[in-house]
């Protein structure tokens, strides 16, 4: 019997029975465009994430305390100035480094108390993390040597004081001290935020060294020469810490490969896990297809005897039931791929990143129907084929 | 044509064996048009689905021409069943869903003829039965007669040489069943081998030669002008 014509009269009995099909495609529906929807999202994902990174910087990284070694950090261990002065000297495969002090404080300004996160800083740090400016400029060195009392300013928290572009030159109190805001920082776009800039406000380290009566330092950003130099930089930086501070295991180091490696992990893992749902529920629409053939097997098998007495041999009918059910498989694939499209799209849309959509994931998706349609059709295709004419043409 | 050496079949049933047939020899040259009688369960549908290579014998053996059909296998039988043999049963059998075009198609499809030559050809047959303006209807939209003229296009659309009629007409009123046998007739003048069964007189009398069957065995054969 032509292929074709076999196809046609398959979908012909899918139509029959519309309802009934519909059901039994459910769990095939299901499955493909789960596998569609967590693919192109985990892909989108996995892009946004690896775009933010590399906005970030690669050759970027991170010297901080281990706090999980037995005897705790204390003062002596704490980083220098002095240390980062150092390992720009010495070590040939950093280039840049700035130390950093966290802090939180309330301010004051026009009479509006806002509480802000305080990163004291040198000017360097502007280079190492891309730092881009709205108005104004970053402190200079000169800013830092002399102690000035000078800011920069996040986007959200000019906006919540001033307007923007008139932040510049005016006066925001901390612990009664006047600073004066010198720049405004340009709004960052990353999936991170969400949409939220947090409440940033820049400063040079000397200044907050002296009238915070602090010299801690959280730690130092860095930035290699180049990609591959990222690790050398690291293990250079650790190794000149140790030998500085006459210790060893106080210091780690962090760069954003790393991160894009855990990133991945995880987004790898909830894939897995996701993909283990798709495939339980083709698992579980195949029965039912299995299910639906074998009912239809029964009630046609007074056709099957008619069909055997007029000449078809085993193979024709075996064909033609196997075809059914892959057409079944195949609707329903080709039917949850479209609401794989249109999940993925919608989620798309709340998460604001773009849906990945590849022809390797429709060439899966078929190819999932395909082995589920003949895995499952097999059986009842196979008990169909081997009916006895006589008995089959007396089936009432 | 068709020769049938001490046949035996015996259904088993669990722990019952019931011998269907029982050592029967029969012989039907080509064009020859037979009729089969007897009461039910006399072995005469046991018989025809044998003759139609549908079934097998227990013992003995069935020639059809001059060939030992137990030492064919299934796909060759199909063959058979496709090409040599066209069966007309009592509940038409034709498959409810389909158009009468498409049923006659059935056995052109498994013969591997391509689909526009199906069409004209099937389109010829219904012309032949006088069904050409029901060829888009279903079978439940004709009548008894016209069902059974649309099952005969269909078993004579690959030209077999043998017609097996399991009661023809046992569906119909006389009217339908006469114009029925009126086509078998015809068959018979062109040369086709006709084996009817039926449990009619009228009917048996289309018929040159009629065999009797009772309790599986063939217990009697004379020419239909003595009936």
């Amino acid at each position: 019997m032509n292929f074709f014509e076999s196809v046609i009269i398959a979908w012909e009995s899918v139509i029959a029975n519309k309802l009934r099909s519909l059901l039994t495609m459910l769990g095939i529906i299901i499955g493909v465009s789960s596998v569609i929807t967590v693919s192109a999202l985990g892909q989108s994902g996995r892009a946004a994430i690896n775009k933010e990174m590399d906005a970030f910087g690669a050759n970027r990284f991170s010297i901080y305390y281990r706090y999980d070694s037995d005897d705790p950090i204390t003062d002596a261990d704490g980083f220098t100035l002095q240390d980062v002065v150092t390992i720009k000297e010495i070590s040939p495969a950093v280039e840049n480094m700035a130390p950093i002090s966290w802090d939180s404080a309330n301010i004051r300004s026009k009479g509006k108390e806002i509480g802000v996160e305080i990163v004291a800083t040198t000017a360097d740090y502007t280079e190492i993390a891309n730092l881009k400016l709205d108005a104004g400029r970053f402190f200079s060195n000169e800013d830092d040597d002399a102690k000035r009392y000078v800011a920069v300013i996040s986007e959200s928290l000019a906006k919540e004081l001033f307007s923007s572009s008139a932040a510049i030159g005016k006066k925001i109190m901390v612990s009664n001290r006047p600073f004066k805001v010198i720049g405004v920082l340009a709004r960052e776009e990353s999936i991170f935020s969400m949409g939220m800039d947090s409440k940033l406000m820049y400063i040079p380290i000397s200044t907050y060294f002296s009238f915070s009566g602090s010299n801690w330092i959280n730690n130092i950003e860095g930035k290699a020469v180049s990609q591959t130099e990222v690790d050398k930089a690291i293990e250079h930086s650790l190794n000149i810490l140790h030998r500085r501070h006459r210790n060893e295991n106080k210091y780690n180091g962090w760069n954003s490969q790393k991160e894009i490696d855990s990133v991945n992990q995880v987004t790898g893992i909830v894939t897995l896990v996701i993909s283990a749902i798709a495939g339980i529920s083709l698992l579980v629409g195949g029965i039912g297809i299995m299910n639906i053939m074998l009912v239809s097997v029964t009630e046609r098998t007074r056709e099957i005897g008619i069909r055997k007495a007029l000449g078809a041999r085993e193979t024709d009918i075996m064909i033609q039931f196997l075809i059914e059910a892959l057409v079944l498989s195949f609707s329903g694939g080709i039917l949850g791929m479209f609401l794989g499209f249109g999940l993925s799209q919608i989620i798309a849309m709340f998460i604001k990143i773009p849906a990945v959509i590849s022809w390797q994931m429709i060439a899966l998706a078929f190819a999932f129907s395909a082995v589920v349609g003949v895995c499952f059709g097999l059986y009842p295709a196979r008990k169909a084929a081997y009916q006895d004419p006589i008995e089959a043409l007396r089936y009432e | 044509m068709i020769l049938v050496e001490n046949m035996t079949k015996i259904y088993r049933n669990g722990e019952n064996e019931v011998a269907a047939l029982k050592d029967v020899n029969l012989h039907i040259r080509a064009g020859e048009f037979v009729a089969i009688m007897g009461p039910s369960g006399s072995g005469k549908s046991t018989l025809m689905n044998i003759l139609g290579c549908l079934d097998k014998p227990t013992s003995g053996e069935y020639y059809l021409d001059g060939k030992p059909i137990s030492q064919l296998d299934s796909r060759q039988l199909a063959y058979i069943r496709n090409k040599k043999i066209g069966f007309v049963f009592q509940n038409f059998n034709l498959l409810p869903r389909m158009s009468s075009l498409r049923n006659v198609e059935i056995p052109m499809i498994y013969a591997g003829i391509p689909p526009r030559e199906r069409r004209i050809k099937a389109m010829e047959a219904l012309k032949s039965v006088g069904l050409e303006d029901r060829w888009h209807h279903k079978p439940n939209e004709l009548s008894g007669g016209q069902r059974q003229r649309v099952a005969i296009a269909r078993a004579l659309i690959n030209s077999p040489k043998i017609i097996l009629a399991d009661e023809p007409t046992g569906n119909l009123d006389s009217k339908s069943g006469a114009e029925i046998m009126g086509i078998f007739t015809e068959l018979h003048r062109n040369g086709a081998t006709i084996v009817l069964v039926t449990h009619e007189d009228e009917i048996a009398r289309y018929a040159q030669r009629i065999v009797f069957f009772r309790d599986g065995r063939k217990v009697d054969e004379k020419s239909s002008e003595l009936l």
